[in-house]
């Protein structure tokens, strides 16, 4: 299965997404062709710097959340009907939800549920892959057959059903989303990781090291790991923004953290019987989440320019 | 070639029994007696033995590993607790539904890709090219219960004579009456194919734009071949082998987005019936389910990958 395009655990893919065998080239564009890079650089810029403030304007309210002046999330507002429109005044500018709640306040906590469980989970994946994918790219043989076959097992089931499977036996708290989600992101996380280790194995500095008589785990931590945490960096965000919709799709589908914990995709659950009228109620934190996950998207196509260096330096 | 096969048969069935294995074991991550959050907190004793019985839960987890999977060597796949009939009889029921959203979700995503992606290929970096560079990340950064319920929104509520209801009620089958089948199955099938065409469309273009470098359509060119004949003649097929690949292996994942999209949509499919039975804590089904889409999704991907090599010689030589 070694073409297997296993990025789209929903769907979301990371542009110009790499099979893993073939890390770190870009699809190298055929000489003379005109790729679409030049012309979209001012494009980019503004995109980036778009979704970096949108991304600074979460971070604040998720870290500031309990010194903002709003209501709790599970309180119902007082002197406001339920499904109040949104309107310019304060404290209320989203309006309320269906059972009178703060909408502001739900999307706020809501934040910092997805980022909390996003951020934790992709740290966990990016952990457990580097660590098997590097042995298993630095040591070959026995190790990397045996990954691969855990690798493939688990990429031969949709991410959602994994998910659902442990929802079935699982308690529905923090711990077991955030572990079931890093589950989904190990094997391509592992994939780079071990793609990249190949790459370099056989580099100068590396084949030094060996012969000044470094041991393995010196080779890994010092000469390998560093380069090859780099060039992954940017599917971390890639995978932040698949994860923060497989979050917001389980809460959706009622199987994420229980209410009354506000989260994005419960938020456009409930709203879905009052779509014909009272839209706002699904499409405010529907427009939330796309426009975190793009901006995710965006900073790491950023990166991957950034940082990867040798793939786009050696494509021209 | 035979010995690719071979090894590639033997990669599977580990893969197979890494998965079963995993499944067969989930029963024990249940925190407390799995018996009673089947039964609920009020069981009795003799119900709670019953249910050891039945799921065999006193046994070792190498014997019932090997019971189970034994069972699925002869095609089954246990026994629903909630309904009492057997998971495979679920299955085979939910299946058309899912099978109809998958097949019409790859074919529109194809009719709708392929015209695109040779058009950018051929005008690259044209006006249309750098719209569709946006568009696609656009759809890329949806996800598909958003697209669904835009889609609900403006079709099924703001155009109040479209007919389709929300939420769907009256499910056909294809074969009782088609008419009616593919009407519902129409809003479904567009929300999954926003996200598979720019997939889809991307990789045709960068595949097609290399070939279109190739001399032999240079010297169709100078023999006066009409552009559109060198596009889908000359070009295309050539061009599109990772797109059959990707197109087969999405198969697989359309499956695991299909959830949603059943859910939302209330088709009777083998999403909405992973859904209900995780809500009802049917874990045999479950079990089931997973297994056997696992299956699905490693043959069809084996099949797909065994198939490209045979196809283009040049990958048979690389690989080997």
């Amino acid at each position: 299965m070694s073409t297997t395009f296993d990025a789209s655990v929903t769907g979301v893919i990371a542009p110009e997404e790499t099979d893993g065998t073939s890390f770190p080239t870009t699809s190298p564009a055929p000489d003379g062709a005109v790729t679409p890079v030049a012309p979209l650089v001012r494009h980019r810029q503004i995109a980036l710097w778009l979704s970096l403030g949108w991304i600074g304007i979460v971070v604040f309210f998720v870290v500031f959340a309990g010194l903002l002046p709003i209501p709790r999330y599970d309180a119902i507002i007082e002197g406001l009907k339920p499904r109040a429109a949104p309107h310019l005044g304060f404290p209320e500018l989203l309006g309320t939800d269906t059972l009178g709640r703060s909408v502001a306040s739900r999307l706020i906590y809501g934040a910092r549920q997805s980022l909390t469980i996003g951020v934790a989970s992709t740290a966990l994946a990016m952990l457990a892959g580097l660590t098997i994918g590097s042995l298993a790219g630095y040591f070959r043989g026995p190790i990397d057959a045996a990954v691969s076959v855990l690798l493939d097992a688990i990429l031969s089931i949709p991410g959602l059903l994994l998910l659902l499977a442990i929802a079935a036996v699982g308690q529905r708290n923090i711990p077991t989303i955030v572990v079931g989600l890093a589950i989904l992101g190990v094997p391509t996380f592992a994939r780079l990781a071990r793609a990249t280790t190949l790459s370099l194995v056989d580099r100068e500095h590396v084949m030094a090291a060996k012969a000044m008589g470094a041991r393995h785990h010196r080779i890994i931590l010092r000469e390998l790991l560093p380069d090859v945490v780099l060039r992954i960096l940017s599917y971390a965000f890639f995978f932040l923004a698949a994860i923060i919709v497989v979050e917001a799709s389980l809460s959706f589908l009622r199987l994420g953290i229980p209410p009354p914990q506000p989260s994005w995709g419960a938020m456009i659950n409930d709203g879905r019987p009052d779509l014909q009228t009272h839209p706002y109620l699904v499409f405010i934190p529907a427009a939330c989440i796309v426009f975190t996950v793009a901006a995710f998207t965006v900073i790491g196509d950023w990166l991957r320019r950034r940082f990867d260096a040798v793939s786009f330096g050696a494509a021209g | 070639m035979p010995r690719l096969i071979a090894r590639r048969l033997a990669h599977i069935v580990l893969v197979l029994l890494v998965v079963s294995f995993a499944l067969t074991f989930l029963v024990n991550l249940t925190p407390g007696d799995p018996a009673y959050s089947i039964l609920g907190e009020q069981a009795t004793d003799e119900q709670v033995a019953q249910v050891h019985k039945d799921l065999h839960l006193d046994d070792s987890v190498p014997s019932r590993y090997g019971r189970w999977l034994s069972d699925i060597g002869e095609g089954n796949f246990g026994t629903s607790y909630v309904t009492k009939r057997p998971v495979m009889d679920a299955i085979t029921e939910a299946l058309p539904a899912t099978a109809e959203l998958v097949l019409l979700t790859i074919l529109l995503s194809l009719a709708v890709a392929i015209p695109i992606g040779v058009y950018t290929a051929y005008r690259p970096d044209s006006r249309f090219d750098r719209f569709w560079v946006l568009v696609s990340s656009l759809f890329v950064s949806l996800p598909s219960f958003v697209v669904a319920l835009v889609l609900v929104y403006i079709f099924a509520l703001l155009l109040q004579n479209f007919p389709i209801h929300f939420p769907v009620t009256g499910w056909e089958r294809l074969t009782d009456s088609p008419g009616e089948n593919l009407w519902y199955i129409t809003l479904p099938v567009i929300a999954l194919s926003l996200q598979q065409i720019p997939q889809f469309a991307r990789l045709l273009r960068a595949d097609m734009i290399a070939t279109l470098h190739e001399d032999y359509i240079l010297a169709a060119r100078s023999k006066g071949v009409s552009t559109r004949r060198i596009l889908f003649r000359h070009a295309l097929r050539p061009s599109s082998f990772s797109l059959v690949t990707l197109a087969g292996l999405n198969l697989g994942h359309l499956i695991g987005g299909a959830v949603i999209i059943e859910t939302l949509f209330a088709l009777p499919g083998i999403g909405s019936l992973t859904v209900n039975s995780v809500l009802s804590k049917d874990i045999a089904v479950v079990q089931g389910v997973v297994m056997l889409v696992a299956i699905v999704y490693v043959v069809v991907n084996t099949l797909v990958d065994v198939t490209y090599g045979y196809l283009d010689p040049r990958v048979r030589v690389r690989k080997a």
